[in-house]
């Protein structure tokens, strides 16, 4: 049986390419931690060096910083006595992070405890899986469940150590400040002053009003800078770990591991795929020959479409499990906390009912491309010509069309209402008033959409058969009854395609409403894209804003859903 | 045969040319209809700043002022934004081609396990709509620092599952006895993509060329997102700036959007038939 | 120049497409040098086997040799083959030129080669002035001279058509045939030539290999597969019209009989099909002169045949007596053999020839190819007279078993 995958190998190979994935993933995870770990043992060293350096400090204070921590001879190879690590340091001896030993518990280096026994435990499944003998014969086509096992287990790996990281670079934020506190107790206590033990905390000395903490919401997205240190306006209040919690950036801060290890996942399970997929072939030179090709073919768009469909797809589903704020760099994991709030938020169920309105327009613009269709059908001369005209309000800049309407709208001068006036009729608010925006707005749609499809209704009408229409004429059907019985069947599917698909479209309009009224006036044209920007741009709550598109994700896909259960059926048997 | 012919044309009634007449004066109304906007457009464009409040209301400018157009394309950079939507759009349409042709003809004639899944795995992004991806798009493009560049702005643009699947239908239909020859011929994969596949593929490439050029031309979301200098703004975006800049200066906005409009309306007018095909393809599945 | 021929040696090829089973087992050898012809109904698997000799398919199991070398991981471009396809397969975007020049191309043949190369392949064909145009100015038959000058360009080991002449008209199909037969005598090279039209594969081929259901049923010289067809099904496809068969099966005394006939000797099969080409009846018009004698002794004053059988020159089977048989009383082999008595029912007169098609014994639908020289007409009863020695009898299986001996002829016609 030459060229069939060997399940053996398949199954060794999928254990061993998530095993290689899954070291990744702990890899980095137990590197972010030691690398923060050692920062705040630097930190820490870095306290007790400036409580070395104080006229009244020396070994005495640092003593009395470190008395809690036996564990400083550890350092050190001569065996020294405490205090020599401070001194070391000062004379140059020893970095900063050789403090290390003084870090809380004495731990050098962690290992993520959940995420690894998960990882090993779920390895072990694998491994016992591969090692198991199944008795049905190896399918031949892509090892589906092995990918997917291997996939869930790492996305489940990276879950759980992102989320243990989090928590351990909490912890050492937290310890920092009562460490913090405790150097300027102790600095205080030799005879510092109080700028002294604010350095001693690790404290700028400057003691110069700050700005609030969180910036205030601006209108442009920039991820601002580090945020700046708030100080005490009492010089005389002694340093509190809250102080140093406000004041410093966290450990968190300084990156967050979650992008390297989405991507070491994601790397790791394409990897899996990958080896899945190729080894099983390698018995067959020809065909591994003939899929590495494909995939050479494949790999441009598959890789951008990774990088910038299915990666961001699921890169926004984790925003919108977070309280994501673009300029704080925690984002702290809510849960279905932003999906809840919206399930409440009134200007939101408001705009998801204006884009189902707006969305009304499609069955009035595909009458009159009907129409249209029919009318310039049978001859060629007319439908060039006409199509110039038709279709440029569809293909031109939604910005400039938005613009002249406006203009051709406009309260007191526009072209419309002043026609309006001359043959006697009040002019009427197009768009300055809440009950005529939104239907503005549809009609001014239904313009730039009937072009488009004209141009499908007419390719639809040209592929029924002329047959059909001679018969029905010898039966003796006049135009309607020709209309009713044999173009309307026959465009069945392209009705049902443009509907489809101008719903879809329709339901994610934006740049008119940007352009012409902002949502306004009252939020009447406020449509559910233009709300996800503003909730997104605007206010900057990149988290809600994602959830919101997962909400209009989910209105399109049952609307969609809907057409197909309903409509192809019943026009399939009309 | 003669007397067939001669047999439709006497059915030609007076009815019948009475319909056609209605006909024809209600396609002209359609299309007077739907051009209304653009003729306002280029006739207020050309109208004093004042005039156009005037209270008689005219339809054309009592003298054509001319110098609104160059006053209103030096206000802002326009020609800076005609640059950065035509460097947009160009590389957006050469990496759409490059990338759906590839992919379009792996999926139409190369074999691979699970190559019709994948197809349909691709087809399923269509649905999704635009704004979920935008969020996450933009967050990564901000972390690479490329905010307020042409690599920002091209990045995500460069493959269209659209395109793809035109491609792998149009693939579809050519020969594959051709394919055959050139194997035996002793041509490569890559050979066959190059020097038979494609050449006979120009009419579906010309059409994706083309749609991706005006979606490209268009898009205004994107654009809007990652540029924030004047330098690098497109011209939808720099409208819609100009706009809010000089809210009722009418003539120069109406100036400023013939010029945006002129360029597509030329292009369609010189490529309607790959337009139309285009669209055909997609209708009729 | 002029590369030597190279051979084709199939061995166990097998191709599956699923289910479906396109070529089972085949072992093929062409010789270095030869023009065979793969003939066959439509869906036997013939155009199959000649991709894979090709490249173009992979078998499922079994291996193709080439020129002495296993090549089923090569290529096809590495095969050192050249194959012209039913639609001509020519590059519409190319010149003529173009075309011709392609396989060169790819292989990075200098460009001063190729076109002397190309100009040399153009003189042969008479494409000299077409050079410049493209397959679409072509006409169907200028088009396969392309296709043609693309195979011969390239100068292969191995040529391989696949039913090339399917798309042309009658004639051009018929000059076309001569010039592939004489351009194979003066390149010399080995070629496989895939065709359905079994006249086309008689005349063509120097041998033919008749298949059918993905298997090679005989392989041999276009007489051997006329005259001593291998099994029921090609005695069956090849000839036109179509050779007359009868069921025979055995009686209570071990004899096989079918219709009038009762053959000598006790038979090992309990049944078998005897099968008569058209031209090996012949007719005499008129009603028995004498009632048939039960044990065909020469009391009969046989007529002379109006005329000799259409293919008098093939001398007849050696062996009378197939192995197994056991002789019994046979009848008198100097004697002419005994005639049966059937009725015209329709005649077709091609010019050249007639056929007589009759109601053949228990009421079987023969034909027999006569001259037109003694008209029959429909109506007419006939003395229809066995050419015993080119018979064949084929065993219950369908394989040959061999020339059945001359039977004794009851009552004859009802």
């Amino acid at each position: 049986m030459r060229g069939r995958p060997n399940p053996a190998a398949l199954r060794a190979a999928a254990t061993a390419a998530t095993g290689i994935g899954l070291a990744l993933i702990l890899g980095v995870t137990a590197g972010t931690v030691n690398r923060v770990r050692d920062e705040a043992a630097g930190d820490v060293g870095r306290m007790a060096a400036a409580l070395w350096e104080l006229p009244g400090g020396g070994e005495a204070a640092v003593t009395a910083f470190l008395a809690e921590r036996a564990t400083i001879e550890a350092v050190r190879t001569d065996g020294a006595r405490t205090g020599a690590g401070a001194h070391a340091y000062r004379t140059g001896e020893l970095e900063p992070a050789a403090w290390i030993a003084v870090a809380p518990g004495g731990q050098g280096r962690t290992w993520p405890h959940l995420p690894a026994t998960l990882a090993l435990s779920g390895l072990l499944l694998m491994t016992a899986w591969a090692v198991a003998r199944r008795r049905s014969p190896p399918s031949p086509r892509f090892p589906t469940i092995p990918a997917l096992i291997a996939s869930l287990l790492l996305a489940a790996t990276a879950v759980a150590a992102t989320g243990r990281t989090h928590r351990l670079l909490a912890d050492l934020t937290t310890e920092r400040a009562t460490h913090g506190a405790r150097a300027a107790e102790v600095a205080l206590a030799h005879g510092a002053d109080h700028g002294q033990a604010r350095r001693a905390a690790g404290l700028p000395p400057a003691i110069t009003p700050a700005p609030a903490a969180t910036p205030a919401p601006s209108g442009t997205p920039t991820p601002s800078a580090t945020p700046t240190p708030s100080t005490l306006t009492t010089p005389s209040q002694p340093v509190t770990p809250s102080d140093l919690l406000d004041a410093l950036p966290g450990y968190e801060d300084t990156r967050s591991p979650a992008i390297p290890l989405t991507a070491a996942a994601a790397a790791s399970s394409l990897a899996t795929a990958l080896l899945l997929f190729l080894l099983p072939l390698s018995t067959r030179p020809r065909t591994l020959r003939r899929t590495l090709t494909a995939w050479s073919f494949l790999t441009p768009a598959a890789v951008l479409l990774l990088l910038f469909t299915f990666g961001p797809l699921l890169f926004s589903l984790w925003i919108s499990l977070h309280e994501w704020h673009l300029v704080d760099r925690v984002h702290p994991f809510t849960g279905l906390d932003n999906y809840l709030t919206l399930t409440l938020d009134g200007q939101w169920w408001s705009a998801i009912l204006n884009t189902a309105v707006f969305t009304l327009h499609v069955p009035f613009a595909m009458a009159v491309a009907l129409g249209l269709a029919l009318l310039t059908r049978g001859s060629r001369r007319a439908v060039r010509w006409a199509r110039l005209a038709l279709f440029l309000p569809g293909i031109t800049s939604v910005v400039a069309i938005a613009v002249v309407w406006k203009w051709l709208l406009d309260d007191g001068y526009g072209l419309v209402n002043r026609a309006l006036e001359g043959v006697g009729i009040r002019s009427v608010p197009w768009l300055t008033s809440p009950d005529t925006a939104l239907v503005t707005l549809m009609a001014i749609s239904v313009w730039m959409v009937v072009g488009y499809q004209m141009v499908v209704f007419q390719a639809g009408l040209a592929a029924i058969p002329r047959d059909w229409y001679d018969a029905a004429r010898v039966d003796g059907a006049g135009p309607l009854q020709r209309f009713r019985h044999i173009t309307l069947p026959g465009l069945r599917h392209t009705l049902f395609f443009v509907l489809v698909t101008s719903v879809i479209g329709s339901f994610q309009v934006f740049g008119l409403v940007y352009v012409m009224t902002e949502g306004g006036p009252l939020g009447a044209t406020d449509v559910a894209v233009y709300h996800i920007y503003r909730e997104a741009w605007e206010f900057l709550r990149f988290g809600n804003a994602a959830a919101m598109s997962w909400v209009l994700f989910a209105v399109v896909f049952a609307a969609t859903w809907l057409h197909f259960r309903f409509l192809e059926r019943r026009w399939a048997h009309a | 045969m003669r007397e067939s012919v001669s047999g439709t044309r006497g059915s030609f009634g007076r009815p019948r040319a009475l319909a056609t007449t209605a006909r024809t004066t209600l396609l002209l109304l359609a299309c007077l209809a739907m051009a209304a906007p653009f003729l306002w457009m280029a006739a207020t464009s050309l109208m004093g700043q004042l005039e156009v409040f005037s209270s008689g209301g005219r339809l054309l400018p009592e003298t054509p002022l001319w110098s609104n157009y160059p006053d209103a394309l030096t206000a802002q950079p326009f020609a800076r934004y005609f640059l950065n939507s035509l460097v947009f759009a160009t590389a957006v349409v050469a990496g759409q081609v490059a990338t759906a042709t590839t992919a379009g003809y792996a999926f139409a004639r190369l074999e691979f396990p699970g190559r019709d899944r994948i197809f349909m795995l691709f087809l399923a992004t269509m649905m999704v709509p635009a704004v979920i991806v935008l969020i996450p798009r933009f967050l990564m493009i901000d972390a690479l620092g490329w905010i307020d560049s042409y690599q920002g702005l091209v990045s995500t643009e460069l493959v269209s599952v659209w395109g793809i699947f035109l491609m792998r239908q149009y693939f579809r239909t050519v020969p594959r006895e051709l394919e055959d020859a050139a194997r035996v011929d002793g041509a490569g994969p890559l050979r066959i993509f190059w020097s038979v596949a494609l050449p006979l593929a120009k009419p579906a490439v010309a059409t994706l060329a083309l749609f991706a050029f005006i979606d490209a031309w268009k898009n205004f979301l994107w654009p809007l997102l990652v540029t924030r200098s004047m330098e690098m703004r497109v011209v939808e975006v720099g409208i819609a700036a100009f706009h809010s800049t000089y809210e009722i200066n009418w003539p120069y906005q109406m100036a400023a959007g013939v010029v945006a409009v002129l360029p597509i309306a030329l292009l369609f007018l010189f490529t309607q038939r790959y337009f139309v095909r285009g669209i055909q393809l997609e209708g009729i599945r | 120049m002029t590369r030597a021929a190279e051979d084709v040696v199939l061995r166990g090829v097998e191709k599956r497409f699923g289910d479906v089973t396109a070529v089972a087992a085949v072992d093929l050898e062409v010789r270095a040098g030869e023009l065979l012809v793969l003939v066959g109904p439509s869906g036997c698997g013939k155009s199959t086997l000649l991709r894979l000799v090709a490249g173009l398919e992979e078998p499922t199991a079994g291996e193709v040799w080439i020129g002495g070398r296993a090549v089923n991981d090569e290529a096809p471009g590495d095969r050192d083959v050249a194959m012209v396809f039913q639609s001509y397969a020519l590059y519409p975007h190319m010149t003529v030129a173009r075309n011709l020049g392609f396989g060169l191309r790819v292989r990075g043949t200098g460009r001063d080669e190729v076109a002397e190369r190309v100009g040399r392949a153009a003189d042969v064909l008479g494409l000299g002035d077409l050079l410049d145009r493209r397959p679409g100015q072509l006409s169907g038959g200028q088009q396969q001279r392309v296709a043609l000058g693309r195979a011969m360009v390239r100068d292969p080991g191995v040529f391989l058509f696949d039913e090339p002449l399917s798309n042309l008209d009658a004639g051009l199909r018929l000059r076309t045939r001569d010039e592939i037969a004489a351009l194979h005598r003066r390149l010399g090279t080995t070629m496989i030539f895939v065709t359905h039209d079994q006249v086309e594969a008689l005349s063509l081929g120097q041998r033919v290999a008749v298949m059918d259901r993905g298997r090679i049923q005989q392989v041999g010289t276009p007489r051997e597969i006329y005259r001593r067809p291998a099994n029921l099904f090609v005695a069956g496809f090849v000839g036109s019209p179509p050779i007359n068969m009868l069921p025979l099966a055995c009686t209570r005394h071990g004899r096989l009989a079918g219709g009038p006939f009762v053959f000598p000797g006790t038979s090992p099969h309990p049944a078998a099909t005897l099968a008569v080409r058209p031209e090996d009846l012949t007719i005499t018009v008129g009603s028995p002169p004498t009632p048939a004698h039960p044990h065909g002794t020469s009391a009969h004053t046989s007529p002379t045949p109006a005329h000799p059988p259409a293919y008098t020159g093939i001398p007849p089977d050696p062996s009378v007596i197939p192995p197994g048989f056991t002789p019994g009383a046979a009848p008198d082999p100097s004697s002419p053999p005994p005639p049966f008595t059937a009725t015209v029912r329709r005649v077709e007169s091609l010019g050249s020839e007639q056929r007589v098609h009759l109601d053949g014994p228990a009421g079987a639908a023969w034909v027999a190819r006569t001259s037109p020289a003694h008209p029959a007409t429909p109506g007419d009863t006939v003395q229809v007279t066995v050419a015993w020695g080119r018979a064949h009898l084929f065993g219950p299986d369908g394989v040959r078993i061999g020339t059945p001996p001359t039977p004794t002829v009851t009552g004859g016609h009802d």
